[in-house]
């Protein structure tokens, strides 16, 4: 890392962790991260880095696509591996990982016959069997996420897993009612200002578009359900909230059934087509604008906000799908892969007048994935965490950022990690004082170990105030959670 | 295992071509468990198998006894055929769905057809030109 401060806190962890038997990464040395995953890493403490303030305690969740490889068959699309969530204990200045599978009905029905058995999204291993429905495939593999007091693993086609948020073992999954068993629910619920919750799910197969809308109260039971019928068959992942609207991207990838490949070979990106902005009220539930823009792809977006009769919101876009079908694979094109290869989304402003339904769009200029903001302040304007990424060397070589940006001022900072990073999201976090930080889970390729890094929130580009190491290689993941303590 | 004849209401026309007889019979597994009861329906023609129209040749409902069903067709002619079943675990005689209608109880089909969703009879059906046994996985 090029702010790298040398004073390292071994505290005498790294001569326990060696000598735990429950996991040897000394023979994984050179592991890649979906590759011959274990099915659980018990609690070890990681070598530490830096000071860790004794003010900040709590839990990281983070969720990955571990599981990949199953007698002799690689899925080749992250999407399809079983998801496995990390925990990462924060106490006492000290900093301890474990993790366990979601058991969900997939993953324990393949353990049984020892293969796999179900069709993936984007790969499919030999021999499959037929599906009972979407959950048949639901391997609980995007997301984990705290609701009061439950803990969800999230896929984005089917149903909530809960999860104990102490022993990650599998509750169970989650039926919102008799009548919406099965039906998805994204891996993206998103927090209103009261600490209720709100969150989409998306069916766009047999002819149908449709979106439903799920309200949570603040413990995590259902208040509200709407099904709301969409003008096209778009790929959504997740969406953003603002005061008065839940604000969706229905993109112009569009899904048109096919009987031959794989789930994600039956959409198409229609380039001459639209995405479209679709503005549903938070108290009738009903779709009051829908919005079109030129066809782009998103999967993730900052905060919304209303000032005025205007609407602003951010996402990370894309001009197109190639991420979704080439750059989450587990192959040459991948971005997770041993040379990532790079598909960038910029940070894009949006701002709706509300009662016209006119657009402006503002780019920011800047690649950012994985954007984050204060849960605490959800509809204000504000600088927004995530990964960036630059180009080196005429672009020959992308050197990962962890990169913040305050859409509604124009003004960023960014830490530019060494060749061989590779960042996963980073979370505002606060300790006990309500100082802020920000935390995020990375995998050094040089070095061949993944690791934390903290950051004081108010100064990035000072570089990580501390780092904890897991002595070898975790699976790398997409979204999780911080609970404090 | 249970076993269970059926004598189908074109028994009598059956008996008038024995030569062109045959049984049909159905090993079901992956029943999770015992409780409900098991509805199985054979056809000759995709417009009773996709419910747009007609009448199942034979339908049955059988109560369960452990994990697997064993279940015969008699004297059915030559022809193509296609099997339905679903497990009614709650005993409520249909099959249960959520909002946007998709299962909720285990199902499945001849040939055991069908990436994901219903089978088609095309997919489903078994051309029968004498005593055959085929087994049906429930999803």
């Amino acid at each position: 890392m090029t702010k790298r401060r040398e004073f390292i806190q071994y505290a005498g962890l790294a001569s326990m962790a060696l000598a735990s038997p429950a996991l040897s990464f000394a023979s994984r040395a050179e592991r890649r991260p979906f590759e011959q995953v274990p099915q659980r890493f018990a609690e070890r403490p990681m070598r530490l880095e830096g000071d860790w303030p004794s003010t900040l305690k709590g839990k990281l969740y983070r969720n990955s696509p571990a599981m990949l490889e199953r007698a002799g068959f690689q899925h080749s699309h992250l999407f399809d591996g079983d998801g496995m969530v990390q925990q990462y204990t924060i106490a006492n200045g000290q900093v301890s990982h474990r993790a366990e599978m979601v058991a969900t009905e997939k993953y324990l029905r393949e353990q049984a016959a020892g293969r796999f058995l179900y069709p993936g999204l984007g790969s499919t291993p030999p021999q499959p069997k037929a599906a009972r429905n979407n959950d048949s495939a639901n391997s609980a593999n995007i997301s984990v996420r705290k609701i009061g007091k439950r803990l969800f693993a999230l896929w984005e086609a089917g149903s909530a897993y809960e999860i104990d948020p102490d022993s990650l073992a599998t509750v169970g999954r989650v039926d919102w009612g008799e009548a919406l068993t099965h039906l998805p629910f994204s891996a993206h619920p998103t927090i209103d200002a009261d600490g209720q919750w709100w969150n989409i799910g998306s069916w766009i197969y047999g002819g149908q578009a449709l979106v439903f809308i799920y309200q949570l109260d603040q413990a995590g039971a259902l208040k509200r359900f709407k099904r709301l019928a969409l003008q096209q068959a778009g790929y959504m992942h997740a969406f953003c909230v603002s005061q008065n609207y839940l604000v969706l991207v229905n993109t112009a990838h569009l899904y048109q059934h096919k009987n031959e490949g794989n789930f994600f070979d039956k959409f198409q990106f229609d380039q001459q087509g639209h995405s479209q902005i679709v503005l549903i009220d938070k108290n009738t539930l009903t779709i009051e604008r829908t919005i079109e823009i030129p066809a782009n792809f998103v999967f993730h977006f900052g905060n919304a906000y209303e000032l005025g009769n205007e609407l602003f919101f951010t996402m990370a876009e894309y001009r197109d799908a190639q991420i979704m079908s080439r750059g989450l694979s587990i192959k040459e094109t991948s971005v997770f892969g041993p040379n990532p290869v790079s598909y960038p989304s910029e940070l894009c402003q949006y701002r709706i007048e509300l009662n016209s339904g006119r657009w402006h769009k503002s780019g920011s200029g800047l690649s950012m994935e994985f954007p984050n903001f204060r849960q605490t302040q959800p509809f204000s304007p504000q600088a927004l965490v995530g990964c960036g990424q630059r180009l080196n060397h005429g672009g020959q070589q992308r050197l990962e950022q962890l990169l913040q940006i305050n859409p509604h001022t124009g003004t960023s900072d960014a830490y530019t990690f060494a060749e061989n990073v590779s960042l996963d999201e980073p979370l505002y976090i606060q300790d006990s004082r309500g100082e802020e930080f920000i935390i995020h889970s990375f995998l050094d390729r040089q070095q061949n170990e993944s690791g934390l890094a903290l950051f004081k929130g108010a100064d990035i580009g000072a570089g990580p105030i501390a780092k904890a190491w897991a002595g070898g290689v975790l699976p790398q993941g997409f979204h999780g959670c911080w609970v404090s303590a | 295992m249970k076993t269970l004849t059926l004598l189908s209401g074109i028994f009598a026309l059956l008996l008038a071509k024995p030569s062109f007889s045959h049984d049909l019979t159905l090993l079901i597994s992956a029943y999770q468990h015992s409780q409900g009861s098991s509805y199985i329906s054979l056809h000759n023609n995709a417009a009773s198998f996709d419910g747009s129209g007609g009448q199942a040749l034979a339908a049955v409902k059988q109560q369960l006894s452990g994990d697997s069903l064993k279940l015969t067709f008699h004297n059915l002619p030559s022809g193509d055929y296609a099997v339905r079943i679903f497990h009614d675990e709650n005993d409520n005689r249909e099959l249960d769905r959520n909002i946007i209608g998709i299962p909720t109880e285990p199902y499945g089909f001849s040939n055991n057809a069908g990436a994901f969703g219903p089978a088609s009879f095309e997919d489903a059906k078994i051309s029968l030109s004498g005593d055959q046994i085929v087994t049906i996985e429930l999803r």
